[in-house]
């Protein structure tokens, strides 16, 4: 599949011609798994580790924030480009029914996985029923 | 005379019509590259060599193969999906899996025995130096 040729100019992908002067904002491929203790998000997030990640929940809005270096190679030309090199950001909106206290996140070869165990209430409660 | 300068200054609909535009270009750009292109590659060049970078979020390193047969690059793998257990469900599902393969023609020759790749923080990052013999010469000029 020799679908592409190196070329002598350069292209940012999804952005618009105006964010020219700062680096675009990249939106990360999200999956999220329920389980029946926790929600599980995970998050494609390139290029960036334990240092430059942010996860903050402020009132109901979770924000993955991650920041990638995107300094330019001394003495090299960019001549192809497909992804870009601006930061990653998204928001999600949590439910009541996560536990806020009780979230973990970690990041291992670029992939974030954010757990947001469920609150007490949240759980699927299994009531016994007695035969007469 | 004022509402010419105005209509011509601040049309709301044209304006609207703008924001839909870059709106629609920018979320099928994204969809359709992601859909057909994994990975995403960026390639830096100078006269020595060149430094292909692919990104490829928790993916195994020892699981890629990257080939260089002349000026053609070629990495295949298989990136594999979130293995759920029996009671978990997907409420969302964005993040690609599958078998991939795509090659990248480079613009010159590769010396093949020294290629070296690293994988950091789900980023490949391969060094093809540039073949001897494709190496631009100076010729000096003699004066007669």
């Amino acid at each position: 599949m020799k679908n592409e040729l190196v070329r002598q100019h350069t292209q940012t992908p999804s952005v618009s011609p105006e964010s020219s002067s700062e680096a675009p904002v990249q939106v990360p491929a999200v999956d999220i798994v329920e389980g029946p203790e926790s929600w599980t998000l995970i998050a494609d997030m390139p290029g960036v580790d334990e240092k430059n990640l942010e996860v903050t929940v402020e009132r109901d809005t979770l924000t993955l924030r991650g920041q990638v270096d995107a300094s330019q190679k001394g003495g090299y030309r960019l001549d192809y480009q497909e992804y870009g090199l601006g930061h990653f950001e998204r928001k999600f909106t949590l439910s009541g029914e996560v536990d806020r206290q009780a979230m973990e996140a970690t990041i291992k070869h670029g992939v974030l996985r954010v757990k947001l165990p469920k609150a007490a209430t949240a759980r699927l409660r299994r009531i016994p029923v007695q035969a007469e | 005379m004022l509402l010419q300068e105005i209509e011509n200054s601040w049309d709301p609909w044209r304006q609207l019509d703008q924001i839909q535009d870059a709106l629609a270009q920018t979320l099928w750009d994204g969809r359709a590259r992601s859909a057909t292109l994994y990975p995403m590659l960026n390639a830096w060049t100078n006269d020595h060599e060149a430094i292909v970078r692919a990104v490829v979020p928790g993916m195994d390193p020892e699981k890629l193969e990257i080939q260089v047969v002349g000026d053609l690059l070629t990495l295949r793998g298989q990136r594999e999906s979130e293995a759920l257990q029996e009671n978990q469900t997907w409420l969302r599902r964005e993040r690609p899996s599958g078998t991939f393969s795509r090659s990248l023609q480079l613009p010159f020759h590769v010396d093949s025995d020294r290629v070296s790749a690293r994988a950091r923080n789900g980023i490949l990052t391969i060094t093809l130096p540039r073949a001897e013999q494709e190496k631009p010469r100076k010729i000096a000029v003699k004066s007669i």
